[in-house]
């Protein structure tokens, strides 16, 4: 007995020795929660890929410089608020990450937010849009724009290209749409006859709400959504619903896109510089590791908003492996043009990002800018 | 004028698909009189067996939907020989069968998601273009075919239930099982047959539906309960009053959409329900209501 109580320490000594000796060979740990499964995972895989990519690349130049190589832990938010609490609290407290890319949805940060602000880690979302982010804390940021900032924009282009005609906002009954569809109404002429109408995320049938805005003679509508938009633009063409489209940022995914075919045609929405064929040449080695990864996925906006995420942390903790989440946070505040693949960054005194908006358009199932 | 038709045409179809979940469900429902809610899975699997045959291995679509059709059917079988054939042996209370099959439902909806994920899955592939017009409102070829189907099966249905040996038999185990064993008629065969039945019927709903709107793994629970809503007021027992049912509700739903607001559709369905559960419980048909568990 004795000598299996004296194997036991002894392993437990040396499991404990190398353990330790394996955190010291510095490798700085980042974490990431994305939507693996559930409705969103498309966009979690491809975000993944993506990162996993750019890291590859990034580590790389790292031991090229002799710098401590990064690590990037992936946990699935399952896209559920209490799957992204699960996952940040395993992040801090067993991975001990300073930093977290992601999550994706705005409903899953804002619960994610107090924890990560409570232990000083920074969350850098690249696809929460609500207006609550904002205020959620110090150690909250994000690489997309603000819905207060796509809404005004989506508004004015209403504003200049169609008013005043008959509106309808078609939006998403969560924390996306509705803060989205709110900065929109905030914009618009009070003049304007305005409808709305919300929908649950697990509809699929949307042919009754579509025949009501044919059959008053609708003009306008402003449609704010995920995947299911697919549905929403294919039972319209179906209906033969003649109106005009304005979109949101969600529409500058070229898969998406794809799957809705023709219908799209004419959509016009707010976006932000992601030239998909530039980044092929000016960052082949990365595009050429993100097609392996992703068996072929199109680079969309979330993936390339994490990815600046990563290249904005890289370039913040360069060889100190020993940085703290709130060193990170006071870095983060200072970044101004920072010269991302989705253009030139910079964020203001909340975290929200501040970079060049663009309008594009749908023409023959491709995204081009509208001019 | 233009306008009302393309209610009615929405109407028509809704109510087709509604009635075609109601009379899958009833014919498990008559004979076993417990709520067989795993019955949404059946109809979400089949629409994903046509996924997996006709676009990823390729089968040509009309093999894939035959072959779902048998499939989805041996899923219901499965459900009644290894759920609740051993549960019916130990004489349990209709609530354990309600509780049981909610846990196969999520079981089975659980496997969908993993093997095929959460996302929206298009069978239909052909290029989307604009519905076949009638008196300026449109409706689509798949949805002309659910209408076509839908009432020739429940036309099917009935004959086979009033002029067939087997469907005499369901009949007659549906209105005293015991007694049909004394008979020599195995009920346990019957039910077995019923579930058959049943559950391809299902199949060929979940299948339309999903070529019409396309499907997650969840769409099949949300048709499963409009379906049961219509049998409830339609008149448990009668397969004729599942035709009315289904037009109420269908009609109730769109309308609702229509004058009041879409965010009303669902209210409205379980209003009409609550009234005729307390103003006619027995439905349209007026036949005896025996036994209802929800």
């Amino acid at each position: 007995m004795n000598s299996l109580f004296r194997s036991f320490f002894i392993f437990l000594f040396f499991g404990l020795f190398f353990g330790c000796n394996g955190q010291k060979s510095e490798t700085i740990k980042i974490g990431a929660i994305l939507p693996m499964s559930g409705k969103m995972a498309n966009y979690g895989k491809s975000s993944q890929a993506a990162l996993q990519a750019m890291l590859k690349v990034i580590n790389v130049e790292r031991s090229q410089k002799g710098y401590p190589l990064m690590e990037l832990v992936v946990e699935d938010d399952k896209m559920e608020v209490k799957g992204g609490v699960s996952a940040i609290n395993k992040l801090i407290q067993k991975d001990k990450v300073p930093a977290v890319i992601g999550p994706d949805a705005s409903s899953i940060a804002l619960g994610v937010a107090p924890i990560a602000e409570a232990n000083k880690t920074v969350v850098i979302s690249p696809a929460s849009t609500s207006t609550d982010i904002t205020k959620a804390g110090d150690y909250i940021f994000r690489t997309i724009l603000s819905g207060e900032y796509e809404g005004k924009i989506a508004a004015s282009l209403y504003n200049k290209l169609y008013a005043p005609k008959k509106l309808v906002i078609m939006y998403i009954n969560n924390e996306y749409g509705i803060s989205l569809k709110n900065s929109f109404v905030k914009n618009i002429d009070k003049s304007i006859p305005l409808k709305e109408i919300s929908y649950d995320e697990k509809e699929i049938n949307f042919s009754s709400y579509l025949t009501k805005i044919k059959l008053a003679g609708d003009d306008v509508i402003y449609l704010i959504g995920y995947n299911e938009m697919v549905q929403i633009y294919q039972q319209a063409k179906e209906l033969d619903l003649q109106v005009k489209w304005l979109g949101t940022a969600q529409m500058g995914t070229q898969t998406l896109i794809k799957q809705i075919g023709s219908s799209a045609d004419g959509t016009i929405f707010p976006f932000w510089e992601l030239n998909v064929d530039q980044i092929k040449k000016t960052n082949s080695q990365f595009y050429s590791e993100f097609a392996k990864l992703s068996g072929g996925m199109e680079l969309d906006a979330f993936a390339a908003n994490s990815v600046d995420a990563l290249l904005i942390l890289n370039d913040i903790i360069k060889d100190n492996s020993k940085i703290s989440g709130e060193e990170i946070k006071q870095k983060l505040y200072n970044i101004k043009n920072f010269n991302g693949i989705t253009g030139s960054i910079s964020f203001d005194a909340n975290g929200d990002v501040d970079k060049m908006t663009v309008v594009k358009i749908v023409q023959s199932g491709t995204i081009v800018t509208y001019r | 004028m233009l306008s009302n038709i393309q209610v009615v045409i929405n109407i028509l179809v809704t109510s087709a698909l509604y009635l075609l979940v109601s009379i899958s469900f009833a014919s498990i429902y008559y004979p076993v009189k417990y709520f067989h809610i795993a019955h949404a899975a059946v109809i979400t699997v089949a629409s994903y067996f046509v996924f997996l045959f006709a676009n990823q291995l390729l089968i040509p679509f009309s093999a894939a939907v035959v072959l779902a059709i048998a499939l989805a059917s041996i899923v219901g079988i499965l459900f009644d020989i290894l759920g609740y054939r051993p549960m019916r042996k130990k004489n349990l209370a209709s609530l354990t069968y309600l509780i049981a099959s909610l846990g196969l439902y999520v079981i089975l909806q659980n496997a969908i998601s993993l093997s095929f994920g959460d996302d929206t899955k298009v069978i239909n592939t052909a290029e989307v273009t604009v519905g076949h017009e009638v008196f300026g409102a449109y409706i689509t070829t798949v949805q002309i075919l659910t209408i076509c189907v839908s009432l020739i099966l429940f036309i099917a249905v009935n004959l086979f239930l009033h002029y067939t040996a087997t469907g005499k038999s369901i009949r007659a185990v549906s209105s005293n099982p015991e007694l049909c064993n004394i008979y020599g008629i195995s009920s346990n065969k019957i039910i077995l047959i019923a579930f058959a039945l049943g559950s391809a019927l299902a199949a060929v709903a979940g299948i339309l539906s999903a070529m019409d709107t396309n499907m997650t793994p969840t769409f099949g629970f949300n048709l499963l309960m409009y379906g049961i809503v219509a049998m409830i007021i339609g008149g448990v027992g009668s397969t004729r009053g599942l035709l009315a049912g289904s037009l109420l509700v269908a009609t109730a739903q769109h309308l609702s959409a229509f004058y009041l607001d879409t965010k009303w559709m669902d209210a409205v369905t379980y209003i009409i329900l609550i009234l005729f559960l307390i103003w006619k419980p027995l439905g349209f048909s007026g036949k005896r209501l025996k036994k209802v568990e929800v």
